[in-house]
C-alpha cells in the first residue's frame, strides 16, 4: 500500500535526485539522513555513522492545549515523541517543528511546548508556525518567541553541511474562499513579500545544492475541499525548479502522504497529538475522535524505527501506517 | 496516493446527527436574551464550560420535535458552527438583531467579517460570539483558521 517513490539512480549508483529520501520512522517524526547532499547510506543502525552524514528530525502538529478525544493529554504524547528522539543512537543535528505547536496560540501553551522541547538532546529547533499558532493575534506571540533570526514575518533559511534549508510560512492572513484558483481558494498562502524573498534567497546558489523546504500547510494541493493546499505554492516551486533535489516537508494534515513531481519530493508528517481523516473520508477534517486508546499512538507515529537498507532506500515511512 | 489511506480510516465518526438534534430543538427565544447584547464596536465572546447552564446553552437532550427539519437546523438569530461549517450559511435578520454563533466542533473556529466589521477571536468548543447588526447590508464572514468556512448575514 505504500506509495512507492520512484528512485532514479545515476550510473554510479549514487542517487542524486533523491538524496533525502532516506528516512526511517522514528516514532515521532521523520528521521532523515544524508551525506553532504548525496545519498550514500541510509542506515541509522547504531555505529553506522559516517563522515559527513547527518540526520534531523521533523515533528509536527503538537497542538499543545488540545484536550479532547482522541487524546486528552497531548503534552504527554509530545513528550513521548521527544523521548523517542532522545533515544536514537545517533542524535539528529537539529529538529524541525512544522507548526501547530499549540492549539490556541496562548502564552501558556507555548510555554508548555518550550518546556517539553527543553528535554530534547538536540538543542536546536527550527520552527514554522501553523495556523493555530498565529490566528488569534496574527502571529505576534509566535514571532516574539520564535522570530529570532528570521526574515519578514518569520520565514528563514539556513545552510547545514551543504544543504540549504528554507522555512516558509503559509498560514498568515488567510483569506476566505471556496474556489481553487488564485485569490479565492481558502488555501494557505505565502504572499508576495515572502515569494520575493525566496527568489532572492536561492538566487546565488549552485543548482546542485540540495534544497529542503519546510512549511506547515502542504505546498501541493492534496484536497481542495478541506483547504489542504497552498494557493501560491507553484510560484515558490518555480524558483526552485533548477535545483536537482528539492525536498518539501509539511504538516497540517496529521497523516503521511508523499508525492514526487520531477525533482521535487513532497512529504507530510503525522501529528504528535491526534490523527485526522484521509481526504474525503469524513464530513470535516477535524480530529478522529473515535480512535481506540490502544490505537492512538500508532496513528501518531509513535513507532519504532524502521531501518532502511542500502538496497532499498525508498522503502520509507509509509509502510508504518495502520 | 490518497487512496492508500482510505481503507485504514474506518473510524471516522459522524457527529452531525446529535448536533442537528440539538440545533433543531434549541430555544427559539435565543435572540431575546439580554445578557449578550453588544454594540457594533464591542462584540462579546463568552466561553462557557460544559456545565454552564446559561440561557444560550443547548438543551441536554433532543426533543421529539427535533427530527422535523434535519437538513436545515436553525434557531432564530443563531448560527451553529459545526462540522467545519456555518449553519445556516445565510441568515437574514432585521436591523437591530443580535446574532449569536455557537461553536459545536471540537476544533476552534473564528467568525471574521470580510471587511473586519466584526471579529470573534478564538471560539473554542462551546464558546459563543454575539454581534448586534444595526445597519442594513450583507455581511460576509469566514473562519480565519479554516478559510473555506464561509457564511453571510443579510440585514434588511
Amino acid at each position: 500500500m505504500s506509495d512507492e517513490v520512484k528512485n532514479e539512480k545515476e550510473s554510479n549508483g549514487v542517487e542524486r535526485r533523491s538524496f533525502l529520501k532516506c528516512m526511517a520512522w522514528a516514532g515521532t517524526g521523520l528521521v532523515w539522513a544524508m551525506n553532504a547532499g548525496v545519498l550514500t547510506s541510509c542506515s541509522l543502525l547504531p555505529g553506522a555513522k559516517q563522515k559527513g552524514v547527518f540526520s534531523f528530525v521533523q515533528i509536527s502538529d503538537s497542538h499543545i492545549g488540545f484536550n479532547k478525544e482522541p487524546n486528552q493529554d497531548v503534552t504527554k504524547t509530545f513528550q513521548e515523541a521527544i523521548n523517542r528522539i532522545n533515544a536514537l543512537e545517533e542524535q539528529p543535528a537539529f529538529l524541525i517543528h512544522t507548526g501547530d505547536i499549540t492549539q490556541l496560540s496562548t502564552p501558556d501553551q507555548f510555554d508548555t511546548a518550550t518546556q517539553v522541547l527543553k528535554s530534547a538532546k538536540a538543542s536546536q529547533v527550527y520552527y514554522v508556525p501553523g495556523e493555530h499558532d498565529v490566528f488569534s493575534d496574527d502571529g505576534k506571540i509566535y514571532l516574539e518567541r520564535y522570530g529570532k533570526g528570521t526574515q519578514g514575518q518569520g520565514w528563514r533559511s539556513f545552510d547545514y553541511q551543504g544543504v540549504h534549508f528554507i522555512g516558509l510560512i503559509n498560514v498568515l492572513n488567510l483569506k476566505q474562499g471556496t474556489g481553487t484558483g488564485l485569490g479565492g481558494s481558502g488555501f494557505g498562502q505565502l504572499g508576495s513579500d515572502q515569494l520575493q524573498w525566496l527568489e532572492k534567497d536561492v538566487k546565488g546558489l549552485s543548482s546542485s545544492t540540495p534544497i529542503v523546504v519546510f512549511a506547515h500547510i502542504p505546498l501541493w494541493t492534496i484536497y481542495p475541499e478541506w483547504g489542504w493546499g497552498t494557493e501560491d505554492s507553484a510560484q515558490a516551486l518555480s524558483y526552485l525548479k533548477r535545483f536537482g533535489s528539492i525536498t518539501v516537508l509539511n504538516g497540517h494534515i496529521h497523516q503521511i502522504l508523499q508525492k514526487v513531481e520531477g525533482n521535487v519530493t513532497f512529504h507530510t508528517a503525522r501529528s504528535t497529538a491526534f490523527p485526522q481523516p484521509a481526504p474525503g473520508t469524513a464530513p470535516a477534517p477535524g480530529p478522529m475522535k473515535d480512535v481506540p486508546a490502544d490505537k492512538l499512538r500508532s496513528l501518531l507515529g509513535l513507532r519504532e524505527i524502521t531501518y532502511v537498507s542500502n538496497d532499498s532506500p525508498l522503502a520509507i515511512v509509509d509502510s508504518a501506517l495502520g | 496516493m490518497i487512496n492508500q489511506l482510505s481503507r485504514k480510516l474506518l473510524l471516522v465518526t459522524i457527529m452531525s446527527l446529535l448536533s442537528l438534534f440539538l440545533a433543531a430543538c434549541s430555544q427559539s427565544g435565543a435572540d431575546s436574551n439580554g445578557s449578550s447584547e453588544t454594540s457594533p464596536t464591542a462584540p462579546t465572546v463568552s466561553r462557557n464550560s460544559n456545565t454552564d447552564t446559561s440561557k444560550m446553552e443547548m438543551p441536554a437532550k433532543p426533543s421529539p420535535a427535533a427530527g422535523k427539519d434535519m437538513t436545515s437546523p436553525s434557531t432564530p438569530n443563531q448560527v451553529m458552527v459545526e462540522n467545519f461549517s456555518f449553519q445556516p450559511g445565510t441568515l437574514t435578520v432585521k436591523p437591530g438583531t443580535t446574532v449569536t454563533w455557537v461553536n459545536h466542533d471540537d476544533e476552534p473556529h473564528t467568525v471574521n467579517e470580510n471587511n473586519k466589521t466584526f471579529k470573534s477571536g478564538t471560539l473554542d468548543t462551546d464558546a459563543k460570539f454575539s454581534y448586534k447588526f444595526t445597519s442594513p447590508g450583507t455581511y460576509s464572514y469566514f473562519c480565519s483558521l479554516h478559510p473555506r468556512m464561509t457564511g453571510q448575514i443579510i440585514v434588511k
